[in-house]
């Protein structure tokens, strides 16, 4: 992991002091509501439905076990004892007293963490695959890249109010774990024919109200050249995105308003005059950043390795181990999901007790290391064979160890109306109604991955069009109601789901799911044919049938 | 306090006009933040001064409208008129600003204490200042 050198912590402890005098001249009444917002605002603090909500950034997804137990403490001392991972790897706090935040912020810096750009019309805190440097289908590490787009984009001062928030993902393996294809800009390491280390650079991705793939306005840049492009990007952003519409603010709109050969000619003309600046990464700033990413002290295939350890006959052990359990690039180790969806809590959410037990394990089998993932989970990723069963022991004892990964259940959901002022539907409540209907996990191993993701409002936080199946909250005449769309995908080649059909109410949505499952089952080829593959195949027409046909007859 | 004490130019010309002339050399252009940058940068030069307009605090066109402004070479005044804020003095100075006209009702004896409150600086901008990793203090 990435540890700060004595100059991060000044930032970062330079920022606690600056935020702590713009939140008491504010309190003062010395700035403006509407100056004090933006100000709050790239500091992670929402004034949400009943509090203020601090966002937390988990940069690229990665902590320590005593980050983690500073943020148990935090959840402890200054809220309710629990806290909330977003679908951008992050945490949130629900229930912070607003004079209170910067002491908050204080403690957090003493373990290298802060709030810095976690919202508000800037450039967004970094996300990438929770698996950097431990999958199997590993190109190279992207965790090295994150930070040095971190610290770039920290109080750069040219970019603090653009046009609308900015998001940036970069992903270093073949499968995409961090949705670069639906970020402001995503990035995608490769290797050029002559075997040279670049990124595929994407813009314009984003979901919300005008869901779009990014598109590759670069096939090949050269790492050195990472911040000269990315700036270039953000300059051609920030003067020429829209400031008139919120909701056409976003690159994507730019993108599309000028047409996908001018904008990249911009970029690109822009980037001729400063590609030789500066801004061209050292080598040895690379690797001054890089060797804070090496491998962990592994032990040898021989020490880590254990068939007994993996052969225990207990049944829940070995639908964990097959579910929960993935392959990793170090023989002898795997990689350890742990789900964070409790039937009876929001999708995200972690009590203190179960960050502090989380943070010893992780101590005690993973090397003091712990990733959060955008689908909501977090991740223990060196642990050895040997060490699986009692892992698995710590985890149970902490209702950590639900072998759901990947299944129906496990979900991503947005706060919704519980928490989240622009919502327009309980999210939470279907949440626990899904949990409830479906809690055989034979039958959810047998319908195999799929991936569910609903979201409150049009805001999409819950990434509802790249769901397998998506669900988003409407309002309609004062009622809560439920629009579907299937067919989305997250996966290599993302793409967006298509409307089922007229909305849903939310009495029916379990029923819904469960006619959207059964006609699945009675489509397949055999249980290796997906439920995505089925959409994909016969399209939505026998879905939209089974589903508005037995919504008529339950009606009559 | 260099920021708030130079002298206000005699006459400010507005962009459009000033392109009308023919751009000649003049104390003052004012120009909008949707000003057409490219059009600009090679005549800057024969101004004095040029004052760019922030019609709300949140529009951060102003900050690379600067910064450009000095990469072009332009050595002349720079100021930050309209909807400014001590809280964006900081950042205006780092791209390029070298006066700001407050809008009412600032604490203008805090600008002092705001810049200096964040000293380190990862980026590289208009003040001279490299990113941090061309800087010797990052070991
Ligand atoms: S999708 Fe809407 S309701 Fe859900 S968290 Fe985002 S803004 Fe709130």
């Amino acid at each position: 992991m990435y540890a700060y050198s004595t100059v991060d912590q000044q930032l970062v402890n330079e920022r606690v002091a600056q935020f702590r005098d713009q939140t008491q001249r504010f309190l003062k009444g010395e700035i403006a509501d509407d100056e004090y917002r933006m100000l709050r605002l790239m500091n992670g603090i929402y004034i949400q439905r009943h509090a203020p909500m601090l966002r937390v950034a988990v940069p690229y997804g990665q902590m320590s076990s005593q980050q983690l137990r500073a943020l148990a403490e935090v959840s402890r001392t200054y809220d309710k004892g629990y806290g909330h991972f977003t679908t951008r790897q992050n945490i949130q706090f629900n229930w912070p007293e607003l004079a209170r935040i910067p002491d908050i912020l204080a403690d957090l810096a003493q373990v290298q963490m802060h709030a810095i750009q976690t919202s508000g019309a800037c450039i967004r805190s970094i996300t990438s695959d929770p698996l950097a440097g431990v999958s199997t289908d590993e190109i190279a590490d992207s965790r090295p890249w994150c930070e040095i787009i971190r610290q770039w984009s920290s109080l750069h001062p040219e970019f603090a109010y653009l046009p609308r928030k900015f998001k940036i993902a970069v992903t270093g393996a073949k499968a995409d774990r961090a949705a670069v294809q639906v970020h402001d800009i995503g990035l995608r390491l490769v290797h050029n024919f002559q075997g040279d280390l670049g990124f595929e650079v994407l813009v314009g991705g984003g979901l919300g109200r005008t869901p779009m793939i990014g598109q590759v306005i670069r096939e090949f840049l050269p790492t050195e050249h990472l911040l000269s492009y990315l700036e270039a990007i953000l300059r051609i952003y920030n003067l020429h995105g829209r400031r008139d519409n919120k909701y056409k603010a976003r690159i994507k709109i730019l993108l599309k308003s000028m047409g996908l050969e001018d904008f990249t000619q911009q970029v690109e003309a822009e980037w001729q005059v400063i590609k030789h600046s500066d801004l061209q990464l050292p080598a040895e700033e690379i690797a001054r950043v890089s060797q804070h990413f090496g491998k962990p002290a592994y032990l040898s295939l021989a020490q880590a390795s254990c068939d007994k350890v993996v052969s225990v006959a207990d049944q829940e052990y070995q639908r964990w181990l097959q579910h929960n359990v993935l392959t990793h690039q170090q023989p002898g180790y795997r990689i350890v999901m742990v789900p964070l969806k409790n039937p009876m809590s929001p999708p995200g959410d972690i009590s203190h007790q179960q960050m502090d037990g989380l943070a010893d394990l992780a101590e005690q089998f993973s090397f003091g290391n712990i990733r959060s993932t955008h689908d909501q989970n977090l991740v223990l990723a060196h642990v050895a064979e040997k060490d699986l069963y009692a892992l698995w022991q710590g985890l149970t004892e902490l209702s950590l160890a639900r072998a759901n990964h990947g299944t129906l259940t496990d979900m991503i959901n947005c706060p919704g109306l519980d928490y989240c002022s622009l919502a327009n539907a309980e999210t939470l409540v279907l949440s626990r109604g899904i949990n409830q209907a479906f809690d055989d996990l034979d039958y959810l191993y047998d319908l195999g991955p799929i991936e569910l993701k609903i979201s409150g409002c049009i805001n999409a936080c819950g990434h509802h069009h790249i769901g397998h199946i998506g669900i988003l909250g409407v309002e309609k005449a004062g009622q809560q109601v439920y629009q579907f769309t299937l067919g989305g995908s997250d996966s290599e080649a993302a793409r967006l789901g298509k409307t089922l059909g007229r909305s849903i109410p939310q009495d029916q949505v379990v029923a819904t799911i469960n006619t959207l499952l059964t006609t699945y089952l009675s489509l397949r080829h055999g249980i290796g044919e997906s439920f995505s593959e089925v959409v994909n195949r016969l399209g939505l027409q026998p879905f939209k049938e089974a589903v508005y046909g037995s919504a008529k007859q339950s009606a009559a | 306090m260099d920021l708030l004490n130079k002298a206000q130019p005699k006459q400010v010309i507005a962009y459009a006009d000033w392109l009308a002339a023919g751009a000649p050399a003049v104390a003052a252009v004012k120009v909008e933040a949707d000003v057409n940058v490219p059009e600009l940068l090679p005549l800057a030069s024969g101004c004095t001064e040029i004052q760019i307009e922030f019609p709300v605090f949140a529009d951060g066109r102003g900050f690379s409208i600067a910064r450009l402004l000095r990469r072009e070479g332009y050595t002349g005044i720079i100021r930050a008129v309209g909807d400014v804020a001590v809280d964006r003095v900081a950042f205006m100075q780092r791209v390029g600003f070298d006066a700001i006209d407050l809008k009412e009702g600032q604490q203008a004896d805090l600008i002092p204490q705001l810049i200096e409150r964040v000293q380190i600086h990862y980026q590289t901008s208009s003040d001279g200042a490299g990113p941090i990793y061309t800087a010797t203090q990052n070991s």
